[in-house]
């Protein structure tokens, strides 16, 4: 299995492609903007396993360039796993419109204009899984983070979409759901212990579900339940709620 | 809240995550912390710089045996890796879960200590983040090497460490036990059994008389070729487990195990089984809930006998008596500060903390600094300034390291005040 990694230097990527490799992959293309950061990630699965790693400088604002980036990957990716997001400072991009267009370049548009071109190659081939990850952030909007949680809700209808088509060319798309990890993106933040997963665990539910061939999966599972909460709470409540 | 393993002391402290590409020194006074595995207050501070993000590996030559990686990774993961492949750590502990800093910031010890030494042994480099001063590579022999080893965190941040290896043939272990039923015997059987490259006794302490029993685990990496690693997953203690520990029910337990433990046996086990009996059970620490402290001492050979006759005397005496005891015979010393191990016999009891219990440590101390022996800081959360110079000698030449290369104020720990390094 080859696997294009978007966002190698997540800590849940990461994770991700360890245990892709108990699932048979066997090269990697680790695509991300810094080249230090991305060899460690590389460094690190060359020496854990018997696996080929490249790496590759890629920018998701960079729209203009995503096709012939695509063009130019040494293979037709079998596995794509995409990690890049950016939560970025609610407050700030209230005032600060380039911060709220990185945001939402970063977490939607940039997936789009690099899938795009993937999932073409992909159909043609006629096989091939897709994993991105979503949050539960997208579920619904809360005044604390929402610039980042409509990018991923706009991320999850694209998905949907993009499964819908695929599906008959053997091409499976995973949208992962994801809840609270302990990664550098919620490092500033003091979340209730209790809700924060490991990078380990969230990597390896992604994985499974990739090689399984699901759709939509909750990671760690118990937020379906949380989510399913939080959604039923008529709007009338929710806009008066200080979340 | 924030402790070592043994819960207490206890405190608030801020936790700063060391990021893969870090190469600057908080601010505010820190501490590494790495699995967070020492007993006491070695990896405890206002500020905490956790490793667990530096998890990566960087090189493997798997010809050679040489590894290099982050400091944070875990000894666990390491042996997933390198076993498969034919190598091994040349000093595994009692539980799989510390990472390669907390290995090298304590200088640990194993079962094979009498042949191999201590971790430090395996360290051809390692990269130190020092305040101020940004990452220095430190070799064997060097000031900063002596200091670091054993110099539990005080020197600042290991952040990559090169590693030798040694080659395995498999990932599991002839294994004997020997009954015994007195320290003689045990010491006797312990002769006889040097030249095996892993040992170790348990003790049964826990009854009126010193000793009840005890047994001496032998073993010998198998060569069959099976060098798959794989953990059983964990089991969690039971809800409420806590409620039943006493010290009449681990009496029981000790009871127990002496009826298994004091008969011969022998066989072929997993790595798991007889390096990390302990890590079956996920977070056993929690059975002591009220803390745990664990008396860690080592006494030289020529004393050893009468030193650990007095102390067990002392243990008589009193009404507290240990829930789990473990002897080893350790190889000769190294040149590090502060690394604990000495050619001698060492003696680890595990005991639930209370007020009688603190006043016994104390006797303890007395007589093993009496005898020329010392407590094993990375289990430590109690000994006085005083009793900690006399039995670390060259705690002068770390405090005048840190004196002068200006790391008194920045790289502090409840340890390193207490101890007043
Ligand atoms: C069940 C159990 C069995 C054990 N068996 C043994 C044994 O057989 N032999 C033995 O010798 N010990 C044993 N220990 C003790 C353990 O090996 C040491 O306490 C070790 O230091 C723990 O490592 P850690 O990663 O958990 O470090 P922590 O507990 O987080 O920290 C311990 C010390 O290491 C320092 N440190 C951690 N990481 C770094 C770093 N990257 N750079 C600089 N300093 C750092 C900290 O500042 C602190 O002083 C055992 C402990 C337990 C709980
Ligand atoms: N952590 C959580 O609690 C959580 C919850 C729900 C969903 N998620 C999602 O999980 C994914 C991984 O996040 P993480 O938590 O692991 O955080 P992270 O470490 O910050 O990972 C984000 C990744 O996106 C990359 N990236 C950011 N902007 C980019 C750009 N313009 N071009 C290319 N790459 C860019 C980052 O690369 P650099 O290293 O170059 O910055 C990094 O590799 C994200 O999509 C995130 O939204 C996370």
């Amino acid at each position: 299995m080859k696997v294009l990694i978007l966002g190698a230097t997540s800590p849940i990527a990461v994770a991700t492609a360890r245990a892709l490799t108990a699932e048979g992959a066997s090269a990697f293309v680790l695509a991300g903007r810094s080249p230090d950061k991305l060899k460690r990630v590389a460094d690190d699965l060359a020496a854990r396993f018997d696996v080929e790693v490249d790496t590759s400088h890629y920018d998701a604002v960079d729209w203009q360039n995503h096709a012939s980036w695509v063009a130019d990957l040494p293979w037709v990716p079998d596995a794509v796993v995409v990690a890049t997001g950016l939560l970025g400072e609610q407050d700030q991009a209230q005032t600060d419109a380039e911060h709220a267009q990185a945001i939402l370049t970063c977490n939607f548009n940039g997936v789009v204009t690099t899938l795009e071109p993937l999932a073409q190659a992909m159909q043609a081939r006629g096989s091939g899984v897709i994993g991105v990850m979503g949050s539960v952030a997208g579920l619904r909007g809360r005044q604390s983070n929402y610039v980042y949680g409509s990018a991923k809700a706009g991320l999850h209808a694209y998905l949907s979409g993009l499964r819908n088509r695929l599906f008959a060319d053997g091409v499976h798309v995973t949208t992962a759901l994801i809840g609270w990890v302990r990664t550098p993106m919620t490092a500033e933040f003091d979340l209730p212990a209790a809700l924060v997963s490991e990078p380990a665990k969230v990597g390896q539910g992604l994985a499974k579900a990739m090689v399984r061939g699901n759709s939509v999966v909750y990671l760690p599972g118990y937020w379906r339940l949380i989510m399913w909460v939080i959604r039923s709470i008529p709007e009338t409540l929710f806009k008066r709620l200080k979340l | 809240m924030c402790a070592g393993w043994g819960f207490r002391p206890g405190r608030q402290a801020a936790l700063v995550e060391a990021q893969p590409l870090i190469d600057r020194w908080p601010e505010a006074p820190a501490i590494a912390r790495g699995a967070g595995r020492a007993y006491g207050d070695a990896a405890l501070s206002d500020t905490l710089l956790s490793t667990r993000q530096l998890d990566a590996l960087i090189a493997f030559d798997s010809k050679a045996g040489t590894l290099v990686c982050e400091a944070g990774l875990s000894l666990a993961e390491l042996l997933e890796v390198t076993l498969p492949r034919g190598w091994i750590l040349p000093v595994i502990p009692g539980t799989r879960f510390v990472s390669v800093g907390g290995a090298i910031a304590a200088d640990i010890h194993g079962k094979n200590h009498h042949h191999q030494g201590a971790f430090s042994s395996a360290v051809v480099w390692l990269d130190l983040l020092l305040p101020g001063q940004g990452i220095v590579r430190v070799e064997p022999g060097e000031p900063l090497f002596l200091a670091t080893c054993g110099g539990m965190g005080l020197t600042g941040l290991v952040v990559r460490v090169a590693l030798q290896l040694l080659p395995a043939a498999s990932a599991e272990v002839d294994w004997q036990r020997l009954p015994c039923s007195d320290l003689e015997q045990l010491r006797a059987l312990s002769d006889k059994h040097a030249s095996d490259t892993y040992s170790v006794a348990w003790l049964d302490l826990s009854g009126k008389q010193a000793m009840r029993g005890g047994s001496l685990g032998v073993g010998e990496l198998a060569d069959d070729g099976n060098t798959q690693v794989k953990w059983q997953s964990s089991l969690p203690l039971p809800p409420l487990a806590d409620w039943f520990v006493s010290d009449t029910t681990m009496r029981l337990a000790n009871d127990f195990l002496r009826w298994r433990e004091m008969r011969h046996s022998r066989g072929r086990v997993s790595l798991e089984a007889f390096f990390f009996p302990l890590d079956r059970i996920n977070r056993w620490n929690r059975l002591y809930r009220r803390g745990l402290l664990q008396y860690q001492f080592v006494v030289p050979e020529n004393s050893s006998s009468v030193a650990i006759g007095e102390l067990l005397d002392r243990l008589a005496r009193s009404s507290a008596r240990p829930y789990l005891s473990v002897w080893k015979r350790m190889g000769a010393a190294n040149d590090n500060w502060l690394s604990f191990p000495m050619a001698g016999e060492t003696l680890a009891m595990d005991f639930p903390r209370r007020p009688d219990v603190l006043k016994l440590f104390n006797d303890f101390d007395s007589i093993v600094a009496e005898h020329g022996g010392r407590v094993y800081l990375a289990k430590d959360a109690r000994l006085s300034v005083d009793m900690f110079r006399a039995m670390y000698p060259n705690w002068t030449s770390l405090a005048e390291l840190r004196e002068s290369m200006g790391l008194a104020g920045t790289v502090v720990s409840d340890l390193s005040t207490r101890l007043q390094l």
